[in-house]
């Protein structure tokens, strides 16, 4: 399945793309997408800090927030968002 | 009428073009809001801010905290959302939220629900740059799928 993953603000810092490509076998929830992410962020991070920022990173679609319970078992775009600060 | 307009633009806005969008003859209460960049921060001078937008769920979100927002108003309400992108500079306006009403209580509370919920819902993020050199994401609010309860 393909799935991509695009990266903001803080979190892009883990991988140093702004987008890029996640194999994973499927089906799987967000909360295990989202765990997966770890093996992805770049080495040169200290690896707390990253596990940190991953921790308070919502999934997302182009049009919702995704529960962690959300099975994804179709190729999707999927963000990574860490804490918002609009205004 | 229910009148709701909203953007997200890499370009100035302007409170002249917020003014002119809500205006109405049976609104007697025009509520303007502008996030403004400010020049000192975290004791450091800030020369800029950075704001990273994911655009598509961001409109979405925007659309529907400014729905929710007005989800009992039976009233005439008119709603103008615009929030930039990109680089801003200290002194200018990084987000207008303007609401006019019939009345002035239904304006202010209209208006406050909208700007909370977008700090605290809509993927927006700052990266601040200081006159030192250094620069820093600011930290925010997490988000989660129950995103409109802060617009009710």
């Amino acid at each position: 399945m393909k799935l991509t993953l695009k990266t903001f603000g803080q979190a892009r810092e883990l991988f140093e793309q702004t987008e890029l490509a996640v194999n994973l076998d499927t089906p799987l929830t967000a909360r295990q997408f989202k765990q997966s992410l770890f093996e992805h962020i770049t080495p040169i991070l200290n690896r707390d800090k990253a596990q940190a920022i991953l921790s308070v990173c919502a999934i997302a679609t182009e049009s919702e927030i995704l529960a962690d319970d959300f099975v994804i078992d179709k190729d999707l775009s999927i963000a990574l968002l860490p804490p918002v600060c609009g205004g | 009428m229910q009148d709701i307009s909203i953007n997200l633009v890499d370009t100035e806005i302007s409170l002249l073009d917020a003014t002119a969008a809500i205006a109405s003859k049976d609104h007697g209460a025009n509520t303007i809001f502008s996030g403004t960049v400010r020049q000192h921060n975290r004791g450091k001078e800030v020369i800029g801010i950075d704001y990273d937008v994911y655009l598509p769920l961001a409109k979405t979100l925007l659309e529907d905290i400014a729905k929710k927002a007005i989800k009992d108003f039976k009233h005439s309400v008119s709603i103008y959302i615009y929030h930039l992108y990109g680089k801003v500079k200290p002194g200018q306006s990084s987000m207008i939220v303007a609401v006019s009403t019939a009345h002035r209580v239904d304006a202010y509370r209209i208006n406050r629900a909208i700007v909370e919920a977008i700090k605290h819902q809509v993927p927006i993020w700052k990266k601040e740059y200081y006159l030192d050199g250094s620069c820093a994401w600011l930290e925010g609010c997490q988000v989660n799928s129950n995103v409109h309860a802060h617009a009710e």
